[in-house]
């Protein structure tokens, strides 16, 4: 392909990302089960690159898990939706940002939805207005907050204390990216980099130091898959998923797994214990997991954010190993002391699977 | 113990299909049925099929099974077929099911003439 060519052919996984007054709506996986992950971003744009983001108690679920399983109708969906975006208006602001990659599908699929027959948005608008007596305006920008620390990534890396090198060899870190279905492989026009190649966690891995891990079963999915989770006759499906991606990514010795989908960052932690009870197999060095963390808690660990302020202590595998090869200064003594001072409760320790 | 931990599910083999897999049979039929090389796959057959519902078989998948070689199946699943046509009927591309269906119970000689 000519150099022209494919520069072209690459316009079109470029998207726009807003500079600055941004909506931001949570995801509800990553509140329950890595709440630092969220906050950290909120630190990194707010504390980090001066940004105004807006953090609404009042949004709720965008229904996205609901609707996948065909428990939420479309329409009260797209309700629900459109009940959002007149709070981002009433809030007074135009770029709305989704913290989760199932939301950021969802709300790209009911503008996509809408776009095509009008007739649908205007039902929605009215089903809005007899229901919370609301109007909503369809946000200027709309985009995964993977793509805004993506859009600043270089501007966090002259800032950062660590890079995703490792202290003790000198080479960059052997990272896995892995990003979620939902992110581009509904609308490839819509991701960076596209379904194919997307980029918008292996530029910021880059940008860090690290280096990306091409393997065979990149593009595969997690294992999540909503119905083969949520229904326990068909979990084996979703946990053979991951092993799968688990033994494809193995022989490149992967020093950490970032994602940018809360269900993914979930399953590849959590599965690596249940494969290790159930396989005996661990992926790590010396019977460590290899640790999976989300894009702004590499980017706040790289700033030198304290690890258990990010909650990484939150995550079944342990991070220590990785904290030790980017040299990062942390008290091991205080992993598991909570805010308030008190020592909280601490996990149980695995039969096989390394916790600290 | 490792390996004693029951959550309620497990790891499985994979279920992928191997294309590879030789299938002289399928060269045969094609031969004998060419409008099988039509097929889609759309399943309408099987949604139409009086036996499908009973058994779990279908023409759908008994073509499946005899493009990627897993005859075993394949003969397992031939002798529910009534020869009542329907699958023909309703056929978009137009395969001549029921035909399909009687050679491959030749080829594995389940029907002998």
């Amino acid at each position: 392909m000519k150099v022209d060519g494919k520069k072209v052919f690459w316009n079109e996984y470029q998207k726009d990302i807003a500079d600055d007054q941004y909506y931001f709506v949570r995801s509800c996986i990553r509140q329950n089960f890595f709440p630092g992950a969220e906050e950290a971003f909120i630190r990194i744009l707010r504390n980090d690159l001066g940004k105004d983001l807006y953090t609404d108690p009042n949004h709720t679920t965008c229904t996205g898990i609901g609707y996948h399983v065909d428990l939420v109708k479309l329409e009260t969906t797209m309700t629900v939706i459109a009940r959002q975006f007149s709070l981002m208006a009433e809030a007074g602001y135009h770029n709305f940002v989704i913290s989760c990659v199932t939301s950021f599908g969802l709300y790209n699929e009911i503008l996509d939805i809408w776009e095509k027959h009008p007739e649908i948005e205007e039902q929605v608008r009215d089903y809005l207005y007899r229901s919370t007596e609301r109007e909503f305006r369809i946000p200027e920008n709309l985009v995964h907050a993977s793509d805004i620390i993506f859009k600043f990534k270089d501007q966090i890396a002259a800032k950062t204390r660590y890079k995703l090198v490792n202290q003790y060899t000198g080479k960059p870190l052997q990272v896995v990216e892995h990003i979620g279905c939902h992110y581009a492989k509904i609308f490839p026009e819509k991701g960076i980099g596209g379904a194919e190649h997307p980029y918008v966690l292996a530029g910021l891995i880059e940008s860090l130091g690290g280096e990306v891990i091409d393997y065979p079963e990149k593009r595969m999915c997690c294992g999540f898959g909503f119905r083969q989770y949520f229904i326990k006759a068909s979990r084996g499906y979703s946990l053979s998923c991951t092993y799968r991606k688990m033994k494809s990514m193995e022989p490149y010795q992967p020093d950490l797994i970032v994602t940018n989908c809360p269900g993914c960052n979930f399953f590849f932690d959590r599965w690596q214990y249940v494969i290790s009870e159930t396989k005996g197999e661990t992926y790590g060095e010396e019977g460590n997991g290899i640790p999976v963390l989300t894009y702004e808690e590499v980017a706040a660990l790289a700033l030198g954010y304290d690890p258990w302020h990010l909650g990484l202590q939150m995550h079944q595998v342990a991070v220590e190993p990785l904290l030790g090869k980017m040299g990062v200064d942390y008290d091991p003594a205080v992993k598991y002391i909570g805010f308030s001072g008190k020592q909280l409760s601490k996990p149980q320790i695995p039969d096989l699977l390394k916790v600290y | 113990m490792i390996g004693m931990t029951d959550f309620g599910f497990k790891i499985h083999k994979d279920q992928l299909l191997d294309q590879d897999r030789p299938n002289v049979a399928y060269k045969e039929m094609i031969e004998k049925v060419p409008s099988l090389s039509l097929c889609i796959s759309c399943g309408s057959c099987t949604a139409t099929c009086n036996s499908s519902e009973m058994t779990g078989m279908g023409f759908r998948k008994l073509h499946l099974y005899l493009k990627t070689g897993l005859y075993v199946n394949l003969k397992r699943g031939l002798k529910y077929c009534q020869y009542c046509g329907k699958c023909w009927l309703v056929c978009p591309r137009g395969v001549n099911t029921r035909k399909a269906i009687v050679e491959m119970k030749r080829i594995f000689e389940i029907y002998k003439t």
